[in-house]
């Protein structure tokens, strides 16, 4: 058992609309897809994001390109035209994504 | 089999201008669009109609004088959104900036929608009310009445049909307002091979393709989590895609540009600004990509295929601009020994003095630039002592009598604070435009194509 960063196993990037922000990640190969799939759940991922992220978080599975999509609402403190963040377009939450770790088996 | 190339000129405003010209002049495309409209530009240009009824589009000055001659010399297409919230006005300065560069024979289309702002905007709200029809927000559901007092401005987001309707007519320069960002690239697809608009797969097809192209250099090595590998990145190619009459379609760049095309690039402009990717909403189709398949098949040259369609929705994105407060932000700088714990003071001072003031806010923040604005409570602590920190105060309030006492007081520290504040500087507090989304019936939308020919 060994805990690894997000950032070691997958790439991301992250996009806005409104006060919604989406974190795709995705794999380098099936292997990886399959570890991502079973562990950066839905749940995970909204916890981990903490006070970052007031609204739900909704998962999407992209098998045809080895990545998982993450829908987060509440997640830029109003959205672009609203929030008093410098990133409020969320540009950084994929690497705040990234940063996550997770258990592999191995 | 039939194909089209089809350049990206523009992600944002401002974009590069010399990425545009290298793909009009040696990237052999037929149309080149420009998405110079980032979601919330939309509100920014309401309140400069609001203010000035000539105004509020976007990079029309830039558009007309120095890419349209371009485009017209080498007989390229060119589609441009920097009508912003006034299509008709940014359409005239097109049209006068052709006549005295003599560009005898062009023409020149605009594109206007349902785009009304002050009273106009009112009338149309109570119109649509009248009707029956919803106003909610679109992703919260709150009633429209929470905004009520404040609204100034409002714009329907249209698709590819307006845009076809014009190249139809023969224009070969067309300036829009809020389109949907795919339109512009979807458009020409839809006119050269005259894909019928029930053609689900095909529209599907060229949506994702206007959604690859939209934000230029995202799939061509910029914003890219590889960006170490990326060469050349000074002199970044912007896309081009070459779009087949069945719907698949490669992505590549001019040869010889710096970027690169790659599954990876591809993958992760494919990703941004995606919700459900069996479900991917627009004007003129919702597009499904679960089967979609990206595949390098030469040097920056990807693949596009797999792409499916649904039946266009019932119903059209519209946004109403309105006043939701002033915001304004200052910033000082802490430099060693112990600057994180200056800045950490300097915010209990102010915390502490804002109280006393009696400052009416919706929102006071405090970031300490270089350990945790970006990333927030997911920053850990740092391990070593910093060489500085920035603190950064943001404050919103209704009143922008408020934003400015909060803007002097972090100047005022400098005097009064903790030890060699300096450096301070702050952003002028401004009106926030905020953007209520809503959806209303296709068939309560109308739009304008009007084509005029430079003598």
């Amino acid at each position: 058992m060994r805990k690894v960063k997000l950032v070691e196993i997958s790439h991301a990037r992250s996009g806005d609309k409104g006060d919604i922000s989406n974190v795709g990640l995705i794999a380098f190969d099936q292997k990886g897809y399959e570890i991502i799939k079973e562990k950066v759940t839905a749940a995970r991922v909204k916890e981990h994001f903490g006070d970052l992220v007031k609204g739900e978080v909704i998962r999407y599975e992209l098998p045809n390109i080895l990545a998982l999509n993450f829908v987060m609402h509440g997640a830029l403190g109003g959205g672009g035209a609203r929030s008093l963040r410098i990133d409020s377009l969320g540009k950084t939450m994929a690497g705040a994504l990234l940063r996550m770790k997770i258990e592999l088996d191995d | 089999m039939k194909s089209i190339r089809l350049g990206s000129g523009s992600g944002m405003w401002p974009d590069r201008l010399d990425a545009a010209i290298e793909i009009i002049e040696k990237g052999n495309v037929g149309y080149i669009s420009f998405d110079t409209m980032a979601e919330m530009t939309l509100p920014g240009m309401q309140k400069l109609r609001f203010d000035d009824p000539e105004k509020g589009y976007t990079d029309i000055r830039r558009t007309a004088n120095d890419i349209m001659p371009v485009c017209v010399m080498n007989k390229v297409g060119l589609i441009s959104n920097c009508g912003g919230a006034n299509p008709v006005s940014a359409g005239k300065i097109a049209i006068d900036v052709a006549n005295r560069l003599g560009l005898h024979g062009t023409r020149i289309a605009t594109v206007s929608g349902d785009d009304t702002t002050g009273e106009k905007c009112l009338a149309r709200i109570k119109e649509l009310k009248a009707k029956g029809i919803s106003l909610d927000h679109l992703d919260t559901g709150e009633k429209l009445e929470s905004i009520e007092g404040r609204i100034i401005a409002m714009s329907v987001y249209l698709g590819a049909e307006p845009i076809v309707e014009a190249l139809e007519q023969g224009a070969q320069i067309v300036i829009t307002g809020r389109h949907t960002d795919s339109a512009m690239w979807l458009a020409p697809a839809c006119y050269e091979f005259g894909w019928a608009l029930t053609d689900w797969d095909r529209l599907a097809a060229g949506v994702i393709v206007g959604h690859l192209a939209e934000c230029s250099g995202h799939i061509t090595g910029g914003n890219f989590s590889f960006w170490q590998e990326v060469p050349d990145p000074a002199h970044l190619g912007f896309p081009i895609v070459e779009v087949y009459e069945n719907g698949e379609a490669i992505i590549s760049k001019v040869e010889g540009s710096g970027g690169l095309v790659s599954e990876a690039t591809c993958k992760e402009q494919l990703l941004y600004e995606l919700h459900d990717p069996a479900y991917y909403v627009t004007p003129d189709v919702v597009a499904d990509v679960t089967g979609l398949r990206f595949e390098q098949v030469g040097e920056d040259r990807v693949k596009l295929r797999g792409i499916k369609g649904k039946p266009r929705p019932a119903t059209l994105k519209a946004c109403i601009g309105y006043r939701d407060g002033y915001v304004g932000q200052a910033f000082a700088f802490y430099a060693w020994p112990n600057a994180l714990a200056k800045a950490r003071r300097a915010e209990e001072i102010l915390r502490g003095r804002f109280q006393m003031m009696g400052i009416e806010a919706y929102e006071i923040r405090f970031d300490y630039i270089g350990v945790n604005s970006l990333h927030g409570s997911l920053s850990p602590e740092p391990e070593v002592e910093l060489n500085e920190v920035g603190l950064r105060v943001a404050v919103k309030s209704p009143e922008e009598s408020n934003v400015i006492k909060v803007i002097r007081d972090i100047y005022a520290l400098d005097l009064s604070g903790p030890a060699a504040q300096t450096g301070v500087f702050h952003l002028p507090p401004r009106e926030m435009i905020a953007m209520w989304p809503m959806l209303i019936p296709r068939e309560e939308v109308q739009h304008e194509v009007v084509v005029t020919e430079i003598p």
